[in-house]
């Protein structure tokens, strides 16, 4: 690598490099894998000036603003990601591509955090939906080939012409069948189809409500959870993360802090996974007004009636 | 006493971001904002300026993470570089009739190492006070040099003309300067 380059790479990494140079260096970086190397060496070294920056905190309100529109935006699909991945050492990033024409996929998540709560029989019917309508594709597909053929053969062989016909006719019946639940399924389709631009239309609206619960402990910073509540199904969903597993006889318990009632509601007792990790679906014990913020404690084995305030790990809201 | 969970890297982290998954973007949040939100102010000097660098840094993560190459470099350096060069670039759309002395303290100032990290976690506080102490280890014209053009987005040739010296000077004091950071820094962080 050349000096004129060394030189250009440390210009670029302080956002030096302006027109052609900067036109030409990119070039370059593209096709040169130790370039790359050498830009990323100093990225590092760039970074260190970003921390010499006196620190200050950014508005709290922020986080909260920008995790609601993460949990609005379309979930990636499979595409993208394989494409990402297949994408060469070097390349620019470009902007994201136009989400692609799949009904899943156009579902915000915190909708789809609520369909998994209040639909998961529905959610269960859209799976063997698309397996059914699939299977019931391929077989009609199977059925009109195979009756091609019997066609075919029917022409050219009088001989086999009624051992034919009745091939041709269990066929059709099974093709017509296969086309009645192609039918059907599609009816069900419309209709989860609609329950989803139901539930798009409440996150619109705020009736679904997201609250992040920070970390009270000192020793695991870390741990974090998300509710997704539904006021007016009074159900939501929780996800929590980096919570230490807790020694027998111990469960955490969600609350629900109602300003309108005495005591926090409780929502039910749960575990986490060895990796600090639970999903859980959560319905309170009575009906909340208003579910101004969410906790978890540490209680004894089964739950508490009221919390143990000092043993709370997380809150929020 | 209760045990602690590991916590996934960046690049982990990342690859979640590109899966939507909201608690990784908690934790990049948590992690980073401190920082990017700093660099963001000390340019701009301007906190609701520095919220919208913020903002923008955060929304990109969203949108370009599914395109993110671990390979390519580290997650902090990409974020920074991008809260870094968007304030920048607002700085020069503002045009302020600031100068750099009004924006960045010179050589001359103290660096800024009170152990204020808001609400970072602790092993990104630890990081911040290595990315610190290489910059503090830096001689104090190299230092300068690097500082005017990072956070006050000068030329070499502005700096040059600000600072009295010759050109050639200025150009050797930033090589010489991001040499000694990455020496500084070499495996020294977490991937």
């Amino acid at each position: 690598m050349n000096e004129s380059l060394l030189e250009s790479a440390n210009l670029y990494v302080l956002g030096l490099l302006t027109g052609d140079d900067l036109v030409a260096f990119e070039q370059a970086l593209v096709q040169q894998p130790e370039l790359q190397k050498e830009v990323h060496a100093l990225q590092e070294a760039t970074l260190a000036l970003a921390g010499s920056a006196p620190q200050a905190a950014p508005p709290a309100e922020l986080r909260d603003w920008l995790l609601t529109e993460f949990m609005k935006a379309p979930a990636a699909t499979p595409e993208e990601t394989s494409a990402a991945a297949a994408k060469p050492a070097g390349a620019a990033l470009p902007a994201p591509p136009a989400s692609r024409i799949h009904l899943l996929h156009f579902i915000p998540w915190a909708a789809a955090a609520a369909m998994a709560v209040l639909f998961y029989q529905n959610r269960g019917l859209i799976t063997k939906s698309q397996q059914d309508a699939h299977a019931a594709m391929t077989e009609s597909a199977a059925l009109k080939e195979r009756e091609k053929h019997l066609m075919a053969a029917v022409s050219s062989s009088e001989l086999a012409k009624s051992q034919n016909e009745t091939d041709l006719e269990t066929a059709r019946a099974s093709l017509a069948k296969a086309e009645a639940s192609l039918t059907e399924l599609g009816g069900k389709h419309e209709a989860i189809a609609a329950e989803l631009a139901q539930l798009r239309e409440d996150s619109q609206f705020d009736k679904t409500r997201i609250a992040v619960l920070g970390s009270l402990l000192k020793n695991q910073p870390g741990a974090v959870a998300v509710s997704v509540w539904r006021q007016e199904r009074q159900e939501g969903l929780l996800v929590v993360e980096n919570l230490p597993a807790l020694p027998a006889g111990r469960d955490y318990q969600l609350w629900v802090i109602d300003p309108n009632l005495k005591t926090p509601v409780s929502a039910g007792i749960f575990k986490v996974d060895a990796a600090g990790k639970v999903r859980i679906e959560f319905k309170p014990d009575r009906v909340v007004q208003s579910a101004y913020k969410f906790a978890v404690t540490v209680e004894k084995a089964g739950g508490a009636k009221v919390p143990t305030l000092d043993q709370m790990v997380v809150i929020g809201g | 006493m209760i045990p602690s969970a590991a916590e996934p890297d960046d690049a982990e982290l990342v690859r979640r971001v590109a899966h939507r998954d909201p608690v990784a973007f908690t934790l990049m949040y948590d992690r980073h904002s401190t920082l990017l939100y700093s660099v963001a102010l000390k340019i701009l000097a301007d906190p609701e300026e520095a919220r919208d660098v913020l903002q923008h840094v955060f929304l990109t993560l969203h949108q370009k993470a599914v395109h993110f190459n671990a390979a390519l470099g580290r997650p902090a350096a990409w974020l920074a570089t991008m809260a870094r060069n968007r304030s920048i670039d607002r700085l020069r759309a503002l045009k302020r009739d600031r100068t750099y002395a009004e924006n960045v303290r010179l050589e001359t100032d103290p660096v800024d190492l009170s152990p204020d990290a808001a609400n970072t976690p602790a092993a990104y506080s630890d990081e911040v006070e290595i990315l610190r102490g290489a910059v503090a280890q830096l001689p104090s014209d190299q230092r300068q040099a690097l500082e005017m053009a990072y956070f006050g987005g000068l030329t070499q040739q502005e700096i040059s003309d600000t600072l009295s010296q010759p050109l050639g000077t200025v150009k050797a004091r930033i090589r010489r300067g991001l040499l000694k950071l990455r020496e500084s820094l070499d495996g020294l962080l977490t991937p």
